[in-house]
């Protein structure tokens, strides 16, 4: 195609539509470039009606396979979401906490309270109770401390405080068994561990 | 191989635009507020149209081994987001009319057209995206496809309407093929056929030489429409020499402003600068006159002969891979309907 003047007679409109296409081809390939090679599925040479036909059925039933697996792994994950995340929601089951110190040492941990209840609790009081060994010794710490010892939490809310006791000087080596409690969260008793070393 | 006559191309035609359009009722339903939006969005699709995207789109996939039902959801949102640049093209041309009727923004204000044409386009790809027929991996390849229709086509439309404001005047016909070629080849004739091919042949046809072959018919396409502004008494719906009114730059105009003397293309840039609004008929008239003489008609018909040609030459290669079926005789026949239309 000639940028301004067409041909004249049959040769000359020939040599016009050559160089039409031409310029066409040239435009068309420079667009062809701009477009992401990676989505044409242009996977190679043609391969003729009976190849094509053959894959097309191939990649037919492979995308099948694989959106149906992808459905089971799918509702499989949901399950085992579910299941977890359900067995957490009703696992009252409250967490050991272990302390550990030397006698004159302070020894500290966080427990967790979960709100079990459906409802705010605007407030409840932590506190943790007497530790008592084994062969019934009960400790006497120079200072127990929960902090905060009051807030409140949400339904289904779980949270957090700092437990602390400061072993006496003197206390027998040993574990001593106590728990947090949470008035007015009868559920919601912490299982707490100091081992004395 | 056989060629349909026209009337079957037509009638081809009218059957795929009647079957996209009664799919595409799922997706335009009314909600509220229905006399602001969801009224307005209907109004286009509702005036028909050729049905050429979603015909050569169904044709393509049937071609390659696939079903209509496969493929008629893509068509679907084709069509769509074809009438959504249609309402925004309008907007920006300042078109009075649009298939015969007035254009939405001329029956309902800026405002509301703008808004009713974004309602469409961004609703366009909702009949793909819910397509459950559709395999995730073919879904995802086709928005892939549907976002590069969108890139050329507004990039083909902003060469349009920025060479309009910055008064370009030294384009030359290449300069059309790219502007055609980006804002109407693409989402026209290329991305049926790529979408068609993709579907039909579940995403392992090779798409090069049949993206040729659009391209080719597109730019026939484009030529036709051009012409057919500019013939006189032409019942394609369009305000007659709408796109000389408009200063579009239709092969013809490029043409012209390259064979004009100087003082007829100060004139000319003088007459394009003018808004459409204040531009006489006698003027437009004035500009079709310098076409004919300075041979910018006849060089447009050559050109759109010479596209019709290739397309026909590159028909074959593009279909090499399928099998000879009513599907690709359709499409051969569409390559004539398109240069002999009169609409």
């Amino acid at each position: 195609m000639t940028e301004n003047v067409a041909g004249s007679g049959p040769a000359g409109h020939r040599r016009a539509a050559s160089r039409a296409v031409a310029a066409a081809d040239l435009v068309f390939d420079s667009i062809m470039q701009s477009v992401d090679p990676d989505h044409t599925t242009q996977l190679g040479a043609p391969t003729g009606a009976h190849q094509l036909r053959l894959r097309s059925s191939l990649a037919r039933s492979a995308d099948r396979y694989a959106d149906l697996l992808q459905r089971v792994v799918s509702g499989f994950a949901d399950e085992i979401s579910e299941t977890v995340v359900g067995a957490a929601a009703n696992n009252n089951a409250p967490t050991d906490v272990t302390l550990s110190g030397r006698p004159g040492a302070t020894a500290g941990a966080f427990v967790w309270i979960h709100n079990t209840q459906a409802e705010l609790l605007p407030e409840f009081r932590l506190r943790l109770t007497d530790l008592t060994h084994a062969d019934g010794h009960r400790l006497n710490p120079v200072r127990r401390e929960i902090n905060p010892a009051v807030f409140g939490a949400s339904a289904l809310e779980r949270r957090s405080a700092w437990v602390s006791v400061t072993v006496p000087a003197d206390a027998r080596a040993g574990i001593y068994y106590g728990h947090v409690l949470a008035e007015g969260l009868a559920d919601a008793a912490v299982s707490v561990r100091l081992v004395v070393t | 191989m056989t060629e349909l006559p026209p009337s079957a191309v037509a009638a081809e035609l009218a059957r795929y635009a009647a079957l996209t359009r009664s799919a595409m009722e799922e997706f335009l339903v009314l909600g509220r507020p229905s006399e602001y939006l969801y009224e307005l969005i209907r109004e286009y699709p509702d005036r028909g149209g050729k049905g050429i995207r979603p015909a050569v789109l169904l044709a393509t996939c049937q071609a390659y081994g696939g079903e209509v039902d496969e493929g008629v959801r893509a068509a679907v949102s084709l069509e769509m987001l074809h009438n959504a640049f249609l309402i925004h093209d309008d907007i920006e041309d300042n078109s009075p009319l649009r298939r015969g009727l007035p254009t939405l923004h001329d029956r309902h204000g800026l405002g509301l057209a703008l808004n009713a044409g974004d309602a469409l386009a961004s609703l366009a790809l909702q009949p793909v995206r819910a397509d459950s027929g559709l395999t995730g991996r073919l879904r995802d390849t086709l928005i892939s496809e549907f976002s590069t229709v969108i890139r050329h086509t507004t990039e083909g439309q902003a060469l349009e309407l920025g060479w309009r404001r910055d008064e370009v005047a030294d384009l030359v016909p290449s300069d059309y093929i790219e502007l055609a070629g980006k804002k109407t080849c693409w989402y026209t004739t290329v991305a049926p056929l790529r979408m068609g091919a993709i579907i039909g042949s579940h995403g392992m046809a090779t798409l090069g030489a049949l993206s040729r072959f659009g391209f080719y018919l597109g730019l026939a396409f484009q030529t036709r429409d051009d012409l057919l502004d500019v013939e006189r008494d032409s019942p394609h719906g369009k305000a007659p020499l709408g796109d000389i009114r408009e200063g579009k730059h239709t092969l013809l105009l490029i043409h012209l402003m390259t064979t004009v003397d100087d003082g007829e293309r100060s004139w000319l840039a003088n007459f394009l600068r003018t808004p459409s609004s204040d531009k006489t008929a006698a003027d437009c008239a004035r500009v079709l006159d310098m076409m004919e003489q300075n041979g910018s008609v006849d060089f447009a018909r050559e050109f759109e002969a010479d596209m019709a040609a290739a397309a026909r030459a590159t028909i074959g290669p593009a279909f090499a891979d399928v099998p000879p079926s009513a599907h690709v005789d359709f499409l051969r026949g569409l390559v004539e309907f398109v240069v002999d239309r009169r609409s």
